[in-house]
């Protein structure tokens, strides 16, 4: 491997002296031939005709042995752009006009596809079906596993390091929905984790959440789209879980649940209900959410809902 | 590689360039002329094959080469064995001798 590798380097910078070695190496050769050719009765003159005959096409010999060198590549390479470089200075003019127009054949093609990309992503919220199927979750849900528990103590650990506080939590509805905005989002913390677990769809990773720290120390969760805002605060202690609903292959709406973690069926499913209602009657869409996209930070928001 | 009857199998001068120099180091015209004698002129090798051969080996560090004296005081480039190249040797050839074993008892047999 080594060895491999010091006799392609020097056959790339020290190509002159390996060049060198080889013209000598082939001319020993010829002359061998020769002496064998004389020291066989021919006179001087026929044996190196016969050598040379024998030898077969020199410069042949030389590529064949140059190939084996393993630069063949490098060589092709430094070939084309000496060449390349030959025209360029041959004719400036004509040179100068192709480069300009390969540039401007770029220029185009890029402005065009982002110019279509955007509009895509415009258009793409009004695809959403217009009436999605909501499937229902059984009545009675299943004890939250003790995973669950420590995940929502995780994410709320994490975003405590957060130095700022929500005060939103003791405003009106509407005064919570103006702050939690799209444009507000670069006051948001994004979960970066799995943190909870989604009966309805199989698990959907945390980072389809916004959490903040509320001002009494619980965990608020927001989930943002176009059409629906949900919040809620979550005391401290309290578990987790989130339901979700599908229609078809794409995300209609995420729910999430807090509960008591020693009795998970009492506490908090009780809007669940509603809230399943609620999402029928606004006819959810997940595609808002690109609107996201723009304040940078919560790209991971668009991506984990998007992925689903 | 050319020769009188027999064309070479694939991949074969290796192995005979490399048990030539296993001898000692030789030349490439003395390995083209040894393995022309030692097989009774039956096979000859060109050297459109035997050089690049050479220089191949040499970049897999199977064979090294310096500069020497000839016997007739000619400055030549001389090749010899390693000691991956004389494993590889050792590989090739219990290879070779398998390949020809179990040809060998094909056509006795089938």
């Amino acid at each position: 491997m080594i060895s491999n590798l010091l006799f392609r380097m020097r056959a790339l910078f020290r190509r002159s002296a390996m060049e060198e070695e080889l013209d000598e190496e082939l001319q020993a050769h010829l002359e061998h031939q020769v002496e064998k050719h004389i020291f066989q009765g021919l006179t001087p003159e026929e044996a190196q005709r016969r050598a040379r005959f024998d030898f077969g096409d020199l410069e042949q010999v030389k590529d064949e042995c140059r190939r084996s060198w393993g630069v063949q590549l490098a060589d092709e390479l430094a070939a084309g752009i000496r060449l390349g470089l030959r025209q360029i200075l041959h004719s400036p003019v004509l040179s100068a006009v192709s480069v300009l127009a390969l540039v401007l054949g770029l220029v185009a093609n890029t402005m065009m596809f982002e110019g279509l990309t955007a509009v895509m992503h415009r258009l793409s919220p009004q695809q959403a079906p217009a009436s999605p199927v909501l499937t229902a979750r059984s009545s009675v849900p299943p004890p939250l596993r003790p995973h669950d528990v420590r995940s929502a103590v995780v994410a709320r650990k994490v975003h405590n390091r957060r130095p700022h506080r929500t005060r939103s939590i003791h405003r009106s509805d509407e005064s919570n929905r103006a702050r939690l905005r799209p444009q507000a989002c670069e006051r948001v913390t994004t979960v970066t984790a799995g943190l909870f677990r989604a009966p309805g769809a199989g698990g959907i990773p945390a980072t389809a959440w916004t959490v903040r720290e509320a001002e009494n120390g619980g965990t608020l969760l927001v989930l943002i789209s176009e059409t629906w805002r949900q919040t809620r605060l979550v005391a401290s202690g309290e578990a987790l879980e989130m339901i979700s609903y599908r229609h078809n292959a794409s995300l209609t709406i995420v729910e999430f649940v807090a509960g008591n973690p020693g009795n998970p069926q009492v506490e908090g499913w009780g809007p669940l209900n509603l809230n399943a209602q609620a999402a029928k009657s606004n006819s959810i869409e997940w595609g808002a959410l690109a609107v996201m996209e723009q304040s940078g930070r919560c790209t991971s928001v668009t991506s984990s809902l998007s992925n689903l | 590689v050319a020769n009188r009857n027999i064309d070479l199998p694939q991949g074969t001068l290796d192995l005979l360039i490399l048990k030539t120099l296993a001898l000692g180091p030789q030349h490439g015209w003395a390995v083209s002329d040894r393995i022309e004698q030692v097989s009774s002129e039956v096979l000859s090798i060109k050297q459109g094959s035997l050089y690049p051969a050479l220089h191949r080996l040499e970049r897999h560090g199977w064979i090294n080469a310096k500069w020497g004296a000839s016997k007739n005081n000619r400055r030549a480039k001389y090749y010899e064995l390693t000691k991956t190249g004389r494993k590889r040797l050792e590989d090739e050839e219990s290879a070779w001798r398998q390949l020809t074993a179990a040809v060998g008892q094909i056509l006795e047999t089938a």
